[in-house]
């Protein structure tokens, strides 16, 4: 019934989502597959997304292509945000690959407050990383860097 | 938290003056802001009882109360692990420069990152961290200097060692530097820095080089900076104005004041121009910095006016703060805006009474007044306190946590960024 053209954006595990054209094209990655995909570009591929994301993801998209300039659209983002770890990592990596850039800053930024209060330890831990310093490139650094909570 | 040993825990507080961590709720941490408590980490009191003269605070708030704020949020292994590189830039970029630091000591390749010219650019584009305060104060030899965030509403120890034994007056901050000037022996020099990058470099010597008066403003869009060099009120007005521009790294000689009687030596820029106070004829002279000329503007000052600081606001404002009345029970402090001919003073606001006399308890004692963004900030050193008040929002608050402890700090607004460059 419509006469925008839709896109079907198909997820690692096979999920399938048609949305219109113009919400699709907020993704930086699918406008350039589209614009060099030729005839055969009604279905895109997102292998690096699953489709639990690539539908929070196509919500993003909607809310913010069909009301752009709408007062609740910063309650939206908030909200949107609201959720677990593993869901707002997925939307982290999600925009990134897909390259929106709204939904990477909105992300980012949430994934950036979570680094408050946390210890280089408990940073090293989460992200999986080995200290490569020696003992006294450590305490160089630790003594460079003493921005500490005191005056 | 303990300090110089093993990692920062934030929400750990000193004893002194401490700033409220993101775990303490926020009406005790004015009243432990007053007066020297020895608070260990593992007995965190709220105290009752309010100090005198504040009959209620407003805490000023900066940041948005995310739900995170009091609580130290688990990240799980195994979701984390496999983040690009790019994206990892992109969320670094995003936390708050003081943290960054803690940041570099995870391993050799967060600490590069700091360097990478894509993460500076990341930096560059993520927006403003929030007002901070920076406090300079030198004591004989070793300077010590300390930033306080608003929007974290913590203290930030910075090491300046590395600035030269001859920086000794704050001159300003803008867009992520600082300037300071100091005589080097008999010769008065001056230089910029970034205190988050640890870097500096000392401007060259002026044409006409005596001890002046400087403000300085970057220009961030063409990411480079000028400092200018005007008469002062105690200074040799025959001097010409000199103003020193980054992107030819010299300076140039300009107009000489015209011949008038200042009245203070503050000076606020706005809209590329500069004010002074003048006494004789009655206004203000501006310095048209993109013309290099001098005019005097007529705006007479409101009547009984006992001090006149002026503050630049954003979108061409120009404030007059000061108060009114010679007498010490009649007295107001009030805050007046320009109007676009230039010709009379506006009042905006006045300071409310409780703050007033929270403020200043007895009328000789010494205040200062700054502003950056509409926001006007009062220090008083003798309470150790520091009020804001948001133009925009029109709303008064106490700084909380802020206690500023040594009498004779120089202090300003500071925008803490990385990608701010000496150059």
């Amino acid at each position: 019934m419509t006469s925008s053209k839709t896109i079907v954006l198909r997820s690692s595990d096979g999920a399938t989502f048609e949305v219109d054209e113009a919400v699709a094209l907020h993704s930086l990655m699918i406008k350039h597959r589209i614009e060099t995909g030729g005839a055969d570009s009604t279905t895109i591929d997102v292998p690096e997304v699953t489709g639990n994301t690539l539908s929070k993801v196509i919500e993003y998209c909607k809310k913010h292509v069909e009301a752009p300039n709408s007062d609740d659209l910063k309650s939206f983002d908030t909200d949107f945000v609201k959720v677990d770890q593993a869901v707002l990592c997925h939307l982290a990596k999600a925009s990134y690959y897909m390259n929106i850039k709204g939904l990477l800053d909105l992300s980012s930024k949430t994934i950036a407050d979570m680094f408050k209060g946390k210890t280089v330890e408990q940073i090293r831990e989460t992200f999986h990383i080995k200290n490569d310093f020696t003992p006294e490139e450590e305490e160089e650094l630790r003594k460079e860097n003493s921005w500490n909570l005191f005056v | 938290m303990v300090l110089g040993l093993g990692e920062q825990d934030e929400g750990r507080q000193l004893s002194y003056f401490v700033g409220s961590s993101s775990r303490s709720p926020s009406p005790s941490s004015i009243t432990r802001g007053l007066g020297f408590r020895n608070v260990s980490p593992s007995r965190q009191k709220v105290i009752k009882t309010k100090p005198r003269g504040l009959d209620e605070e407003m805490i000023a708030t900066f940041a948005k109360a995310s739900h995170t704020d009091n609580v130290v949020v688990h990240m799980e292994d195994n979701i984390w692990a496999m983040l690009p590189e790019d994206l990892l830039s992109e969320i670094l970029a995003r936390v708050p420069p003081f943290m960054i630091f803690r940041l570099r000591s995870v391993c050799k390749r967060w600490n590069s990152i700091l360097q990478d010219n894509g993460f500076l650019k990341f930096h560059s584009q993520v927006p403003s961290h929030g007002p901070c305060l920076i406090t300079f104060w030198k004591n004989s030899q070793t300077p010590q200097c300390s930033v306080f965030s608003l929007p974290l509403k913590q203290w930030y120890k910075i090491p300046f060692s590395f600035l030269p034994q001859w920086a000794f007056w704050l001159v300003g901050s803008s867009g992520g530097l600082v300037c300071f000037s100091g005589l080097d022996g008999l010769t008065f020099r001056t230089l910029i820095c970034n205190p988050l990058t640890q870097s500096w470099r000392a401007l060259p010597s002026m044409h006409y080089n005596q001890q002046r008066q400087l403000i300085m403003v970057v220009d961030r869009k063409t990411r480079s900076f000028k400092v200018i060099a005007a008469s002062d009120i105690y200074g040799d007005k025959s001097l010409p104005t000199e103003v020193y521009d980054s992107k030819i790294d010299s300076w140039s000689v300009h107009q000489t004041m015209p011949a008038v009687n200042l009245c203070s030596s503050k000076m606020a820029f706005c809209d590329s121009k500069l004010y002074m106070e003048t006494i004789s004829p009655l206004g203000l002279m501006m310095y048209q910095l993109d013309a290099g000329y001098w005019e005097h503007i007529p705006a007479k000052f409101p009547r009984s006016l006992l001090d006149g600081y002026l503050v630049a606001g954003t979108q061409k404002r120009l404030f007059l703060v000061g108060r009114i009345g010679l007498y010490s029970t009649l007295q107001s402090m009030r805050i007046w805006e320009l109007d676009n001919e230039k010709v009379i003073w506006i009042e905006v606001s006045r300071m409310p009474p409780r703050y007033f006399r929270a403020l200043l308890r007895l009328s000789a004692e010494r205040f200062e007044c700054f502003g950056q963004d509409n926001l006007i900030c009062f220090t008083s050193w003798n309470q150790g306190k520091g009020l804001i008040f948001d133009v925009d929002k029109k709303a008064w608050s106490w700084i909380a946590g802020c206690a500023l402890q040594t009498y004779n700090s120089q202090v300003c607004f500071y925008e803490p960024r990385f990608d701010a460059s000496i150059y």
